[in-house]
Formats: structure tokens, C-alpha cells, sequence
């Protein structure tokens, strides 16, 4: 937890500040989905930007701001992936996760610990949950391309996630 | 079957923002009147951040910094400012010795505040006389009427100056300030609390 208050010039400061704590994490996601770095650096600057035009958009008593970071970057480069307008507004969503993410060493032990849970899943449950994530695609478009029923599909993505959530809870 | 287990898997799908069409109207329906699919969700978009942990990369380029830091400067921020950060204007009050201070409290949940007043009401006259004393504490710090003195060196002029005292686990924070510059119309001075 910190404390940093922008003093004099408006906020600017606190804005640097909060970028060079979570760009990378929010570039990693954006270029993660789009792969492409053009695209992922136009959407690290509209993730940014809409955090310095609407900060309240953020409901600290509710979250961790790298979560929701990372949430808002996903969301926003998938809708530009599947070229749609922004679904919803970044205000409406609400992130409660255990990890706190805001220092280095701290984000860097919950990246082991993620990295070593979606090893640990059965393939076709990592894959099923990486195309819905990090593709945006829908359980019917996983299971038309799996060839799989699509209550497996939605069942898969769902353990897949709450996999994740237990190596947090030990 | 309970409703909640009919509708589990569709709220990961939605909470990946997947979930189109009939399903996603049913369950949105469902959940104006379920709390516990609510927060369920939370949770769930909770662990998709996790997902996103989980990818890696080069850094962004230093560009992307400048570019940011560009569009912000051009782009002040516009002057209403969220009720749910400490933010206030200030102005220099009377003369050297004058000095602002304002005090204010986070309350996370108003009614959490009325159980806990009630709770020290039942509780033993020692915690009486404690919630007293910070009560005494908190009307001389908040008082229109208080006299706030600084003590400095001669020959120092006033100085800006913010204290903060913030209690994580009671959500409450209090910030003094005196001598803070006065700041142009377009402008307020903000307090962040970053997580
Ligand atoms: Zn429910």
C-alpha cells in the first residue's frame, strides 16, 4: 500500500507513477491478445488514458488497481481484435482478487504461481480458457472448432478459472 | 438444482465477457436479484486476472511513456473531481500564522460505522471513556474554531505542507494541510490512495 498524492501541477505525477508500476503488465496483456506491438502500444495508451480522464472509474475500496488494469487492457484489446465497440464501461467493472499486485516482487511470485496452475491443467482445459481469454472466443466458437459439445466448453472454462482462484487460497 | 449451480458456468463466460444472446439476458436477470452471483462474479473476473498474469513480454517501449505523458499534459483534467477521493481546494487562510487544516474520514461503509458506534455502546465503560478520548481528538482536529499553531525557525517562510495519516484497516485517513498554494480554477489538489 502507498500513498502518493499529485501536489501543484494537477496529477501528471501520479499518473507517471502509476505507469511505470503497471505498464508492463498492461502491455504484456495488450500484446498478448493483439500481437502486434503497434496495436498493443494504442492500447496501453487508451487504458492509461482512460484511468487520468475518469480515476473514480476505479473503486479502490473494491480492488487492486493492477487487477483491474489488467481486466480493462484484456477487455479492451479483444474488442479491438473482434473490431467492436467497447462493450462496457470501464466503471462497471468491479475486480476482487487476493493477490495484491502492486509490488514488483509480489506480482512476480503470483506470475509463477499462475504460470505453474495453467501448466498443471489438463491441456484441453488451459486451451479452452486461453482461446476465451486471450482470443475473446465464445464457447460455441471454441466447441465448433474443438469439435466438442458446448456444455464441456463452458464447464472447462469455468474449472479452468477457479483452478486458478485455489492456488491463491492455500 | 439450485439457480446458482444452473447458472455457474454461465457466469465465468460472462465474466469473460463472452456470454451473448438469451443466456446472457437470463442470467443478467437473475443476478439483479441474487447477491451471491454478484459477487460471485467479482470473484471470477478476479481470477481472469490472474489470466492476464500470466502473460509476459518485452517492456513497452520508452515512447509509449512520453507518448502518455504528452496527452495528459494536454489534456488537464477536468475540475469535477470524484466524491470518493479526499480532494478539496485550498486557500491560503489569513496570515503567517494562519493555517489550514482539514480533517476528513473514510467511512468504507456507513452502516458498518452505525454497528460499530452501537457495538461501543454495549461494550465496557474503559472502551466508553476510549471512544470519548478519540472522539475529543477528532472534534479538536475537525473545529472551526480551533487555533492551529506551527512552530518554525524565525526568518522561515510558510512552507506547503500535507500530512496524511491513513489506517488501512479501519479505512479511515486524515489529512492535514497548511500553506498549500492556491491553485488556478481548472485545478484541485488530490489525494490518492493507490493499491
Ligand atoms: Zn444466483
Amino acid at each position: 500500500m502507498s500513498l502518493v498524492w499529485g501536489i501543484r501541477s494537477g496529477d501528471e505525477g501520479a499518473m507517471a507513477t502509476l505507469y511505470d508500476r503497471y505498464s508492463s503488465l498492461v502491455y504484456a496483456v495488450a500484446l498478448r491478445v493483439l500481437g502486434e506491438t503497434g496495436a498493443a502500444e494504442d492500447v496501453l495508451q487508451e487504458v492509461f488514458m482512460q484511468l487520468w480522464r475518469n480515476p473514480a472509474a476505479f473503486d479502490s475500496g473494491r480492488g487492486n488497481l493492477g487487477a483491474w488494469l489488467g481486466v480493462i487492457t484484456r477487455n479492451r484489446a479483444i474488442d479491438g481484435l473482434r473490431k467492436r465497440r467497447p462493450e462496457t464501461d470501464i466503471a462497471d467493472v468491479v475486480v476482487s482478487v487476493e493477490p495484491d499486485m502492486a509490488d514488483a516482487a509480489e506480482r512476480s511470485r503470483a506470475m509463477e504461481k499462475v504460470r505453474g496452475a495453467l501448466v498443471g491443467m489438463p491441456e484441453a482445459q488451459r486451451s479452452a480458457l486461453e482461446m476465451a481469454y486471450f482470443e475473446g472466443l465464445t464457447h460455441t466458437e471454441i466447441a465448433a472448432k474443438t469439435g466438442e459439445p458446448l456444455g464441456t466448453i463452458k464447464t472447462r472454462i469455468r474449472a479452468g478459472l477457479q483452478a486458478l482462484r485455489k492456488v491463491f487460497e492455500a | 438444482m439450485s439457480a446458482h449451480q444452473q447458472f455457474a458456468d454461465d457466469l465465468a463466460l460472462l465474466a469473460l465477457g463472452t456470454l451473448q444472446g438469451d443466456e446472457r439476458v437470463a442470467l443478467e436477470k437473475h443476478m439483479e436479484g441474487c447477491p451471491a452471483c454478484r459477487r460471485e462474479l467479482e470473484r471470477l473476473r478476479g481470477d481472469t486476472a490472474l489470466l492476464a498474469l500470466s502473460a509476459s513480454g518485452p517492456k513497452p517501449p520508452q515512447r509509449s511513456r512520453e507518448r502518455l505523458l504528452k496527452a495528459i499534459a494536454q489534456e488537464p483534467r477536468a475540475k469535477k473531481i470524484p466524491a470518493r477521493r479526499s480532494s478539496s481546494n485550498f486557500k491560503p487562510w489569513l496570515a503567517a500564522v494562519a493555517f489550514l487544516l482539514l480533517a476528513g474520514f473514510f467511512w468504507r461503509q456507513s452502516d458498518r460505522l452505525a454497528q460499530r458506534v452501537a457495538q461501543l455502546q454495549d461494550e465496557s465503560v474503559q472502551q466508553q471513556a476510549q471512544l470519548e478520548r478519540a472522539r475529543e481528538v477528532v472534534s479538536t482536529l475537525t473545529s472551526t474554531d480551533a487555533m492551529r499553531v506551527t512552530l518554525v525557525a524565525a526568518q522561515t517562510p510558510p512552507q506547503p505542507q500535507g500530512k496524511a495519516i491513513y489506517v488501512r484497516e479501519r479505512a479511515s485517513l486524515i489529512f492535514l494541510a497548511s500553506n498549500l498554494v492556491s491553485l488556478p480554477p481548472q485545478k484541485a489538489y488530490e489525494l490518492w490512495l493507490i493499491r
